[in-house]
């Protein structure tokens, strides 16, 4: 059967190579590990630290959902000593995140300018970003997960910057990272190239690693950097999967902590939930992470906050307790 | 949606408006004002 509707020729598109871009950030503005980073200080920032390294101890899941924006403030190098580490079990990213590390690593720069390219109908539309399509349709083929793919590639890659991969530090350390995608929303599904398919398979592969690292929550952390969507959903489904099967099983996961990392102030106890008559109450992370998953035994705190300061400052402490 | 979308889409020519309020008043607002216009 035919569909009624027509689609876009994506033939008709015109490319451009990466080299003529204008990048809004490069490997230069990546924070260093020994560097001052900005002040962030929080009573209960240290309750996070002792919850991480006691889940280690116990060998419950670590895991941490990001949003891309967190790769753009320039954490890539925080984020692949937590792995390097053994701090994390588990790193999930929506699809702008593979984009942004992947074009860190290959050229040492990401984030083009929307309000510039727009205008052009040439945002999104760089050639070199395209072979992330050829990865995915490869992972379809091998029935490996999407973000597993990537970071295996940029391991074995020869590109300038793979040290700073973050997709690769996960690989190389065995720590799932996964990539759930929504469609439409990235720039590589702008190009002729990608197939929508294997976008499906291996992103979907990805859900089900991810499902399964939630089943090991008991007793462990899970924390939400800058995702206001994929962050909350993704975990929301994989929660009710992972406790549909343990209650069979006669098992608990609800003895856990949940620590949201945003932008966006939460006013009032954010152990509460708002009322839907406030703008505030679809904000998802907030009624999903910090109060309905955690509402049976479970923990939540939330921290507001510049990613650049929040999340190295968290590594800080981590490595400050585990060395005492 | 992000806010900057507002502004960037429709820099070079375009137009853009905001309207708060609960889409179980926006959207039929909306719908009889078409209906009304129409009608003329």
């Amino acid at each position: 059967m035919s569909s009624r509707y027509p689609i876009f020729d994506r033939s008709r598109l015109r490319m451009r190579p990466l080299a003529e871009r204008h990048h809004d950030m490069s490997v230069a503005d990546l924070l260093a590990l020994e560097a001052a980073e900005p002040s962030f200080e929080h009573p209960q920032l240290g309750v996070v630290a002792a919850r991480l390294i006691e889940a280690r101890r116990r060998g419950a899941a670590r895991i941490m959902m990001l949003g891309a924006h967190v790769l753009k403030v320039g954490v890539s190098r925080q984020l692949v000593d937590l792995l390097q580490g053994g701090w994390l079990t588990h790193l999930a990213f929506n699809g702008a995140g593979a984009i942004h590390d992947y074009e860190l690593a290959r050229i040492g720069a990401s984030t083009e300018s929307v309000p510039r390219y727009i205008r052009s109908g040439e945002f999104g539309l760089w050639q070199e970003t395209g072979g992330l399509n050829e990865w995915i349709r490869e992972a379809a083929e091998l029935d490996l997960g999407l973000g597993e793919n990537v970071g295996r590639r940029i391991a074995e890659s020869d590109f300038p910057h793979r040290d700073i991969s973050v997709f690769a530090a996960a690989y190389r350390a065995g720590v799932p990272a996964s990539v759930h995608v929504g469609v439409g929303y990235d720039i590589i599904h702008q190009h002729p190239n990608c197939d929508g398919a294997a976008l499906g398979k291996s992103s979907y592969r990805d859900f089900l690693v991810f499902t399964r690292a939630v089943e090991h929550l008991e007793g462990g952390v899970l924390l939400c950097f800058g995702s206001a969507i994929m962050g909350p959903e993704v975990y929301l489904k994989s929660l009710s999967m992972a406790r549909n099967v343990a209650h069979q099983e006669g098992r608990e996961i609800r003895h856990f902590l949940t620590a949201v990392f945003d932008l966006v102030p939460i006013g009032g106890d954010y152990h509460h939930e708002l009322p839907k008559t406030d703008p505030g109450y679809y904000f998802r992370p907030h009624k999903t992470i910090l109060v309905r998953t955690v509402a049976d035994g479970g923990e939540s705190l939330y921290f507001c906050g510049d990613h650049r300061a929040t999340l190295p400052a968290l590594r800080r402490l981590i490595l400050e307790e585990a060395s005492k | 949606m992000k806010l900057a979308d507002l502004v960037r889409t429709v820099a070079d020519g375009g137009e853009s408006l905001y309207f708060c309020g609960d889409h179980r008043a926006t959207l039929p607002a909306l719908r009889r004002l078409i209906l009304e216009e129409a009608g003329k």
